[in-house]
């Protein structure tokens, strides 16, 4: 009886702190839907062959069930808004805690920033549904604010318990039940940006990229090495001010010493098929789900040239895709009377009107 | 680090750990070693100042005790006369008089250049101009001040003048005195602790003992709602209506008043408990420093049951000495002789009283809205003491002697006194400020608006936490009139201590007002 209290009493606080944690974590659910892409990857994704890592440009513009029907490999979207290079880092640990992919890509975009953009709901999403004890830990600890506390991404009730006064029936009802937001992490966009500038870059280039994140970069190129797996770096392609040919010529460097490959998609814009004016729902990076569709087309083509990846010929996998591009396309059918609407109300006849 | 971190816990933890690990006889090394750790990650090299009192005070404790044990000796020589006996007495006296005024000038002194420096220099400065319009200012000194100077300089002084009056013998290991005067929980907000007290269970090094455990965390968790879900929930209400106080209707700024008194005993008694519930965790025994406050009779009694160590460091060193100096008793005589039996021995008795309540007043703060707060306290109570007699003759009119609503009526009239005293100690703009806040507040009534109640810091949701917290706050104060609740839970039946204690922490954790707060728009504007 004497070790039965005690282990009750601690089985009791344990129980407490997993519902508690559960009920005030916000959902992302009606919105903020990119906060459920790291989590969501432990009840979608299954193995997926290819793993994409970076920041929105990834979740907007790559769509692993569109690149399923168009090039017949398995991925998933481990981006977040404003994912900086650690927690791309870390994004990779946790994944290779679970699976082993055939090939990792990184958008390397934000290697040209340091930590003066870590902000806190940003991470707050990229960490909160991290599962790994261990990737999660150096998350928290390499993206923490000033006033952060990395014991709250592991009781993440101590961050979120003033929510106490907007608890509201999603929060109880979705705290153990199952819902599925994202598509294999993408999010499916269906506006289209009311006006569009593409705007020149006025300051000039970073002589070297920041020491975190180009500490970072080279870890992940370090893991994957020593895992065994592949890696392509890519941009998506992408109009926003803040990139130089210069970083181009560096991240080229740099493929040629660790023997990998480097794509910046943004200069075949006109090869795949890319409408600056209808394909982006802001001005000129993330795109909606035309855009992603060409672009995704054409990424996983390249990928199946270049990369050896796995063929799912009616095998178990290769069902259970097809079930998820089936309420993929059920999605896109649903929502795409929203797209021409938007192509309507702003008046875009023709290609490239800007 | 504040005692109700996350960071705090953390340390406790570690210090827990480690200090049962340690040979018993060890164990307060371990609670100095985290004293100083605690105190260099608060204070960086500021440390210097706890240092200089602790060693002035081992050494000055240490000659003192030399001279006694000189005197001994000398004394117990066969033969010596008894007039040389007394000579030998007065001359030691007198010796360890010198080394006790030596310390007392010593460590009051950086007291007061560090805490009161700037304070006097303002008003010399301000004297210049206004009398001699000169306009050849004093420099400001702008010190740093040290974090708990006033606590562990009143706990060490404390220390020096009972061994002067021979009330307990000197400590002689130095590691102990400096554990006595920098023992890490009670260095932010006290309780000043004597040292027959504290070091009973403060050197012991006492063995693990899971009621300590269970009792010790049950206090910490009670002072962190009362600090968490009451405290600093409110405070965030009184910060904003007093910034805004000269456009604010008087019934915000009433609420405020009100407000005002539940957080600083909310913040300032739930500090205490977590003080005493770390302790506990250690074996060691903390004065209390509260019992029940607002359930005073009198501002007399409010101020026995409040912040009760340093009215009764003040009683002691302060009231007491005074009282009974030689030239107080001299004042008394003749007081006697011109003003009459009866009022005259009360007036050494107010003068020692006008010197504690105006120290009580710097005490709380070298600002002149301290001092008249300090100081009228001493009138109300002078004044209730001068006319009970006419207190008693109403009562009499009243036929309500000894009834529930004369008791009801004292202690709200009480309470109310109090609210409005505080005001004073609210009021950083001045004395103006305070007496505005006072007036408005008291003039302007009316009805107040809950958008206006939201726009100041408190929704309806929050405000209704706020008023269950303080409900839950003082239906425990009364509980504890019958004894301690924290002994009436051990002996409640399992699933009523289990869910107490449950309520307890998760109040705690999810009403407690702390962290960044969770604005959904903040995380929309970042799904890019």
């Amino acid at each position: 009886m004497k070790i039965l209290k005690p282990i009750a009493a601690a089985a009791i606080t344990l129980i407490c702190l997993f519902v508690l944690n559960r009920v005030f974590t916000p959902k992302y659910i009606k919105e903020n839907t990119d906060g459920r892409i790291t989590g969501e990857f432990y009840t979608q994704a299954k193995d997926p062959d290819v793993v994409f890592l970076g920041a929105s440009t990834v979740h907007y513009c790559v769509s692993p069930d569109y690149m399923w029907k168009t090039s017949g490999f398995t991925s998933y979207d481990r981006s977040n808004a404003s994912q900086t290079m650690w927690q791309s880092y870390y994004m990779l640990k946790d994944t290779l805690s679970v699976t082993r992919p055939s090939l990792v890509v990184l958008d390397v975009s934000f290697v040209r920033n340091g930590e003066e953009f870590i902000e806190e709901p940003s991470s707050r999403k990229a960490i909160d549904g991290m599962r790994d004890p261990l990737a999660k830990l150096g998350a928290a600890m390499s993206s923490k604010g000033e006033d952060e506390q990395v014991i709250s991404y592991f009781l993440p009730v101590l961050r979120f318990h003033s929510r106490w006064k907007e608890l509201d029936r999603d929060d109880w009802v979705y705290a153990f039940k199952r819902i599925d937001v994202t598509h294999d992490g993408y999010l499916m966009d269906f506006s289209i940006a009311k006006e569009q500038h593409i705007y020149e870059n006025t300051q000039p280039p970073l002589p070297a990229f920041p020491e975190k994140s180009a500490d970072y970069l080279n870890r992940i190129i370090r893991e994957c090495a020593d895992k065994g797996i592949p890696l392509f770096l890519m941009r998506t392609p992408s109009f926003q001010t803040g990139w130089y040919d210069e970083y181009d010529e560096m991240m080229d460097d740099l493929g040629e010493k660790e023997g990998l490959a480097y794509v910046n998609f943004t200069k075949k814009v006109e090869e795949i098929g890319i409408d600056v004016r209808r394909d982006y729902i802001d001005d000129g990076q993330h795109m909606n789900v035309v855009g992603a569709h060409k672009f995704s087309e054409y990424l996983g083509g390249y990928l199946r040239d270049n990369y050896e990846l796995p063929f799912h010929d009616n095998d178990a996998v290769s069902d259970v895709w097809n079930r998820k591009l089936s309420v993929y396309e059920s999605a896109v059918e649903a929502g795409m009377a929203d797209y021409e609407s938007a192509l309507e109300a702003l008046d875009i006849k023709e290609e490239g009107d800007i | 680090m504040s005692y109700a971190s996350l960071a705090f816990a953390g340390f406790v933890a570690l210090a827990l750990v480690l200090y049962y690990i340690v040979p018993a006889r060890f164990r307060y090394v371990i609670l100095l070693i985290f004293s100083y750790v605690f105190y260099v990650m608060a204070c960086n090299k500021y440390v210097i100042y706890i240092i200089v009192t602790t060693v002035s005070t081992y050494f000055i404790a240490r000659l003192m005790e030399r001279s006694d044990v000189s005197l001994k000796a000398a004394l117990s020589k066969e033969g010596i006369e008894k007039e040389a006996k007394k000579a030998l007495k007065k001359q030691n006296k007198s010796h360890k008089k010198t080394l006790l005024t030596f310390a007392l000038i010593f460590n009051f002194g950086i007291l007061a250049v560090l805490k009161y420096g700037d304070f006097v220099i303002a008003n010399i400065n301000l004297v210049k101009l206004n009398v001699f319009h000169s306009t050849s200012f004093l420099g400001f000194i702008n010190p740093v001040l040290p974090l708990g100077i006033s606590f562990y300089t009143f706990q060490s002084m404390g220390y020096l003048i009972d061994l002067y009056y021979g009330k307990y013998e000197c400590e002689k290991n130095f590691l102990k005195t400096a554990l006595y005067v920098s023992y890490f929980p009670q260095i932010i907000q006290g309780p000043i602790s004597r040292f027959n007290d504290l070091s009973k269970t403060l050197f012991s090094g006492a063995s693990f003992n899971s009621l300590n455990m269970k009792y010790g965390l049950y206090r910490i968790f009670w002072g962190l709602f009362k600090k968490l879900v009451v405290a600093d929930r409110v405070a965030v209400y009184v910060t904003n209506t007093i910034d805004r106080y000269q456009e604010l209707r008087g019934v915000y700024l009433l609420i405020a008043v009100f407000f005002y008194s539940m957080q600083i005993y909310g913040d300032f008694s739930g500090g205490i408990d977590i003080t005493i519930g770390v302790s506990q965790l250690f074996g060691v025994k903390v004065t209390e420093n509260f019992d029940r406050p607002f359930f005073s009779k009198s501002v007399s009694e409010y101020w026995n049951r409040w912040h009760m160590t340093l009215g009764t460091w003040f009683r002691d060193y302060i009231f007491y000495p005074i009282t009974v100096s030689k030239s107080m008793i001299d004042l008394g005589k003749k007081c006697r002789k011109l003003l009459g039996e009866a009022l005259g021995k009360r007036v050494p008795i107010y003068i020692a009283m006008f010197t504690v309540w105006f120290t009580t007043g710097l005490w709380h703060g070298a600002q002149w809205r301290y001092i008249i707060w300090g100081l009228l306290n001493f009138v109300i109570i002078l004044i209730s003491t001068e006319c009970e007699g006419v207190f008693g003759r109403i009562n009499g009119f009243l036929k309500w002697e000894g009834t529930f609503i004369q008791r009801l009526f004292r202690v709200v009239r009480t309470f109310l006194i109090m609210s409005f005293l505080r005001v004073f100690d609210l009021s950083s703009a001045g004395i103006s400020q305070a007496l505005f806040v006072i007036r408005k507040s008291l003039t302007d009534i009316s009805l107040p608006a809950l958008d206006m109640m939201t726009e100041l810091g408190l929704d309806e949701k929050e405000l209704k936490a706020a008023v269950i917290g303080i409900v839950i706050m003082f239906v425990f104060d009364l509980i504890q009139r019958r004894g301690s609740v924290t002994d009436r839970l051990m002996r409640a039946p399992l699933m009523v201590r289990w869910s107490l204690t449950a309520a307890l922490v998760i109040a705690v954790v999810i009403f407690g007002s702390y962290g960044p707060g969770y604005d959904s728009r903040a995380f929309i504007y970042l799904q890019f």
